[in-house]
Order: structure tokens, then sequence, then C-alpha cells
């Protein structure tokens, strides 16, 4: 344990400093955005959402995403490169289990971090928005309790911070199964296991309608679909990665 | 310190960002979700005090599509409860859509049409379950009976009815009652009818009734008559024809909506035995409209006495609980609102209880959601909206809307309170948007509605549990 714990911190710190950098790019330049989005004052009357949305900042928190992605891929491949030091992990004297699990647990803080600013960066978005609306017009355009109604009523921000416990265990499914299926591609790609990409691929479409399912609930539409199954066939896809890749790790393969 | 701080960066960072990172998610989380309170939800004396509320409990909700807040005002104190919604289907059905149009019984559609074969009446009643379930298949039913009501002005499909069938179809429990809505032109015998069985086959009974015989016996295998009365003038007693309004069922009774010369006719029957319980006549409830006196032997005072007899719509609002009977009728006047309440007892016998005359003067009624009445107290949960002149917006669903609790003692308005919310505040994106070509567009989800609000005695409520 003490090992699994050392080691998950070495991975940690190999990082960090490039995730924090990440992470304050995420709270500060959505700001920038909205800034420029507001300078225009006609659309001041536009709920918080819209201006969010329409200022560009879910692009930037795809490029982030993209940027944390690409973080969690170059620490991985780091072991393969240089000093090769997947060797020396291999050949650490602990169970193989631990080493597979301190660097997917790295990987979550890794994702963790840039959700919590994500959040933040929403928060202080909506301090800005607010205080010009209300500045404006005698705050005519401002609505009271406005940035819970806009967590209800954004697609973007309701996958993000869901309310409702559907919802909630929706999300948490989404969140895990993107980050076992990076790891779980990764282990794939490097013990030339390509077939593993096929549960992938079917993860990644599972993914895109449930996203897009929950983004048009606004839209009148008849379409059905159960968030709770849909979670738990996520987690179970998360489980057969890990059990997979767990087993991957012990065979040595991924040397 | 820092060493403390070096240790942990050296040795725990993982675990200082896991908790951290957490921390805050959480954190957030609850900051939004507890925020759900702060929407302004409390009540505004505006006259008497909301002691007046104390028999009663009030429940509703405030729903878009994405949350429903239920509320209730218990001792004139209002509270609620917020629910999320993660599909369309969670949401409470709006009745904006359905008022006055379809008539909608559990979740199912209802629908009655005349045919005419001859100056013979036919009334077909269908249901479509639009309940869409997995496989997507509205199912059908429809029942057809040859009623003894003889058209003197219709044989085809254009037809003039007092009111559209969604008022003429009611239920009690399960089962579907019905009759027609004649006006001038129709003559005879008019009934109560209720639906015994529906028939799936689509429009073979309407076929097979109309190419029977004529002295073939009928089948009423899917309809049974009630009871039946006459709808014709009655010379001897100088009294013009019959028109029917609605049909509306209280309790196990059946309550019927005539109106005749210048007067409204409430009688109650069983639903059963089809025997009259007892009638309610009120005067001076005209027709709109400028109507020569039917019998011919009008003359220009008769006239002249018409105008000073006020004109209802024959459209109404009905609100039925337990074994009493609210209905509200809007005066034909044009620049004002001016509505009448009738509230009745139903029981062996149909009973008057409390006669509420109100004007609105500075706003139109949006929706009557809800009326309840016990004993001679009335109270009246209602909606206005901002009236043409004062408008600030050219769209009638975009003006300024409030909500209104009323308490009438004997009568007397004894308590007038308003709701405050927040539910104006969701149509600011499009007040304030710049106009646009061929009008807006109103998405029901983007907005918070009262729905399903029911105002229930506090007694009863303690009696049922």
């Amino acid at each position: 344990m003490k090992r699994f714990y050392k080691l998950l911190n070495y991975e940690v710190s190999q990082y960090i400093t490039k995730v924090v950098i990440i992470c304050l790019g995420t709270i500060i330049s959505p700001l920038l955005f909205l800034n420029g989005t507001l300078t225009d004052y006609s659309n001041l009357y536009k709920r918080f959402e819209t201006i969010y949305e329409s200022s560009g900042s879910i692009i930037v928190f795809a490029i982030y995403f993209a940027a944390i992605c690409g973080i969690c891929i170059h620490s991985f491949y780091s072991n393969y490169s240089g000093s090769k030091s997947i060797y020396t992990l291999i050949t650490l004297p602990m169970k193989r289990e631990g080493i597979y699990f301190s660097k997917l647990l790295s990987f979550f803080i890794c994702f963790l971090m840039f959700f919590s600013a994500q959040l933040i960066s929403v928060f202080i978005s909506y301090a800005l928005v607010s205080s010009k609306s209300a500045a404006w017009e005698g705050g005519k355009y401002l609505m009271n309790n406005g940035l819970f109604l806009a967590f209800l009523r954004s697609g973007f921000l309701r996958i993000l911070l869901p309310l409702g416990l559907e919802g909630i265990i929706s999300t948490v499914s989404i969140f895990v199964v993107i980050v076992c299926s990076l790891f779980y591609g990764l282990l794939c790609e490097r013990s030339k296991r390509f077939w593993g990409f096929v549960p992938i691929i079917a993860v990644i479409f599972l993914l895109i309608r449930v996203i897009t399912y929950r983004v048009n609930q606004s839209n009148m539409s008849w379409e059905y679909i159960n968030l709770y199954v849909y979670s738990i066939i996520l987690f179970c896809f998360s489980g057969l990665f890990i059990w997979h890749g767990i087993k991957l790790v012990k065979r040595g393969a991924i040397v | 310190m820092r060493t403390v701080l070096d240790r942990i960066r050296k040795r725990h960072i993982a675990l200082a960002v896991l908790v951290l990172s957490l921390a805050i998610i959480v954190l957030i989380h609850n900051n939004v979700r507890s925020s759900a309170v702060n929407s302004t939800f409390y009540l505004k004396d505006l006259y008497g005090q909301h002691s007046q509320l104390n028999d009663v409990i009030i429940s509703g909700n405030i729903q878009d599509g994405y949350h429903n807040n239920a509320f209730k005002i218990n001792n004139g104190i209002p509270q609620f409860n917020t629910y999320y919604y993660h599909h369309c289907k969670d949401m409470i059905p709006s009745h904006q859509a359905t008022q006055g149009f379809r008539k909608i019984i559990n979740n199912r559609e209802y629908e009655l049409m005349l045919h005419f074969k001859g100056n013979k009446v036919l009334a077909n009643i269908k249901y479509y379950d639009r309940n869409l379930g997995r496989y997507n298949k509205t199912t059908y039913g429809e029942a057809i009976i040859q009623t003894k009501i003889i058209s003197e002005k219709y044989t085809g499909n254009s037809y003039t009815t007092a009111n559209p069938d969604f008022y003429v179809i009611t239920n009690i429990g399960e089962r579907i009652f019905f009759t027609i809505p004649t006006t001038e032109g129709y003559k005879g015998t008019n009934g109560i009818f209720e639906v015994i069985e529906f028939s799936d086959t689509l429009n073979y009974l309407l076929d097979s009734t109309m190419s029977q015989e004529e002295n073939e016996a009928s089948d009423d295998k899917y309809i049974r008559t009630v009871t039946e009365f006459s709808i014709d003038e009655d010379n001897e007693k100088d009294n013009s024809g019959i028109e029917v309004l609605g049909l509306q069922g209280v309790d196990d009774k059946l309550v019927l909506i005539l109106r005749q010369d210048h007067a409204l006719v409430f009688r109650a029957y069983d639903s059963t035995s089809g025997n009259q319980l007892g009638e309610v006549i009120i005067d001076d409830m005209r027709k709109p409209g400028t109507n020569v006196n039917n019998n011919g032997n009008g003359n220009d005072n008769d006239n002249n006495d018409l105008y000073d007899i006020p004109s209802y719509l024959e459209r109404y609002e009905a609100f039925v609980s337990d074994s009493t009977l609210s209905i509200c009728f809007r005066k034909n006047t044009p620049g004002a609102v001016e509505i009448k309440i009738l509230t009745f007892e139903v029981s062996s016998n149909i009973k008057l209880t409390n006669i509420i005359d109100e004007v609105y003067t500075n706003s139109d009624i949006e929706r009557i959601h809800d009326i309840y009445h016990k004993d001679n107290k009335v109270y009246v949960m209602l909606s206005l909206i901002e009236s043409d002149e004062k408008s600030t917006t050219p769209y009638y669903s975009l003006r300024p809307k409030q909500m209104y609790i009323y308490v009438y003692n004997n009568s007397i308005l004894s308590y007038k309170g308003e709701l405050a919310t927040d539910l104006n505040e969701d149509d600011i994106f499009q007040i304030y948007a710049p106009t646009a070509r061929g009008g807006i567009s109103y998405n029901f989800y983007e907005r918070r509605l009262f729905e399903n609000i029911q105002i229930v005695s506090t007694q009863e409520l303690m009696q049922k549990r």
C-alpha cells in the first residue's frame, strides 16, 4: 500500500505543473471570451447560459479537455521514451495491480482537477455576467437565481453538474468511462491488442447517444433513454476495461 | 511551515490534489443545489388577513422542462420542494395545450362528432389513447348512437353546436358520459348517454349505422341512454328552445348545464338511474349577440329590455371537488373582464350555494386555476395578465402575469393575496430581443408555468388520511 501511495505521488508530481497551468487557463480564458461578448450590450438581455454558450466558452472547454487528455497520454508514453522507465516500473517490488491503479488513479486526479477548475470558471463567469447585467439599466435584465437555472437549462452545464440523482449517476458514469477508456486504449496500443479498440468505439457510440440525449432534453422528443440503464452499461464497460487492463499489465504485455 | 508544505508537495501531492478537487466539486454542487430555495415564492397580502386560508391547503407545481417546484400553502405559509426532470415524460402534462380544445380523461383524448342521416342526428364518440409507449402506437375506440334529436338546419358535415365537445364529455371514475351540445336548429329529444363499450374497429360502426335501414333496431351494445329531455320550445309557457352548454360529472351525479331564454338551468341527475334530482335556474344570463325573440312575437320594447340583461359567453370553466361544483362564466363585455362564479352542492339534490360577481379592470384573466368552495366560503386561484393597452410587448404570451388568491365569505371578498414568483423573468430573453419576423417561438420548456393547482379543505384531507 505504501509503495502504491509513493508511486501514485510520483505519477502525479510528474505532470502536476502542466495540469495546474491548464486549470488556470480553464478558469481565466472563458472570462476573456465572455468579456468580449459583453462589450456588446445588446447581448445582456440574454440568459446567462445563452451568453456563456455563445461566447465560445464550450469550445474553450473542449480544447482544454483535449489538452488534459494529451497530458495523460504524454505521461504514459514518457515511460517508453528516453530512460525507458517502463522496465523500472514493471520490476518494482510491488503487485502489478498497484502499478495499474497508480496510473489510472493519477489519470482520475488529473481529470478531477480539470473538472473542478471548470466549475470554478462557471462560477466566476456568472459573477462577471450578473454584475454587468445588474449595472445595466437598473438590472432589468437580471434574473433571480440565474446560476441555478443555468445549471438546469443549459445542456452543457446540466451534463457538467447535474442536480438530480439520475443525472448525477449518468455524469459520474460518463466521467469514469472516459478515463478508463483512455487508459485502456493506451494499454491496448502498447500491447498491440488492437481489437481492444472495438469496445472503445462502442463506448464512444454510447457516449454520443447519452450526451446528445441529455443536451437535447429541451427539444420535445418522444425518444426515451433510461439514464440509469445507460449508466450501468457504461460502468460495466469501465469494469471490463479495468479487468482486462490489469490482465495486460500483469502479463507484462505492455512492455 | 515551509517544511510542512514541502513535505506535502513531495510526498502527499496526489492525496492533497485529490481531496482539494473533490472538495471543490462537492462544495459547488451543494451550493448550486441548495440555491434552489432562493426562488422567489411568498404570499403578499393585498386585502385582508391570510388567516382566511387556514381552512384549506393549496397545492400545485411550478415547472419548466427541467425542474418542478411542487408547492403547498398550508395555513397561509407557502413552501416548496424542488424535483429535477431528466426526460420530457417527467413533466406534468401542460394544461395550456388542451384547455377548451381536447377533452382528456385518464390520458385518453375524446371527441364527439355528429353525423346526419336525413334529419336524424347520430352521435359518434371516439377516443385516442396517445399515451405513446414503447411502440409509438395510438390505440383507438369509438361508439355510436342514433339520437332522437331532429336536425332542422344541418345535414352535412358542417354543423353548429352550442359549445365544443370539450364541454359535453365527462366522466365519473372510469365511466364516460356525454350529451349533445344542441343549439338553435335542433329539435326533439336530447339525452345523457353513457358509453358501455368502445369498438376498436375503425369507422365500422359509423358505416354500418349509416347504411342501416330506417326501421332496423339500432344496436345499443355500445351506448346506453341515461336519461332523455326535450329541447323543444314550449308554446304554452312561452319558452324558447333549450340549448345544451355542457355536462359535468360531480361525485356520482351528473349536472347538465342548459340555457333557456335568458336563464341558465342546472339540472342534476343520478348517473345510474337517470332520475332528475333537482334543478337550479339562474336568471339574467342572456345569450350573447342580438337575440331577437325566438317566438317571433318580439317587439322593440322587448329588445330594449333584452339589452339590460347581461349576456354571458357559452364557454365556462368548471371545477369539481367531491360533491361540490364551481362554475365560472365570463360576461360578454368588450374592454372589461367580468366573471360570475356559481357554486353548487350536489347530493340528493342540487343546491346553489354562492354567486360571486367580479370585475377585473386593469388586466385580463390568463387562466383560472382552481375554484373551491366549502359552505359559504369560496376560494379562487387565478392568474391575471397585463391588459392590452398597458402592454410593453406586442406578444400576448410575453405579457407579465400575476398569480392571485381570492377568498370570498358569503360572496363578499374577504382576502386577496398575490403569490409572488420569478415566473415573469423567464420571458426577459424574448421581451428585449430584437423583434423577430413572423412572431416568437413559445417554448414551454424554457419558462416556468403553474400546473395542476388544487385547493382542498384541511378537514377533508385529514379525513381521507
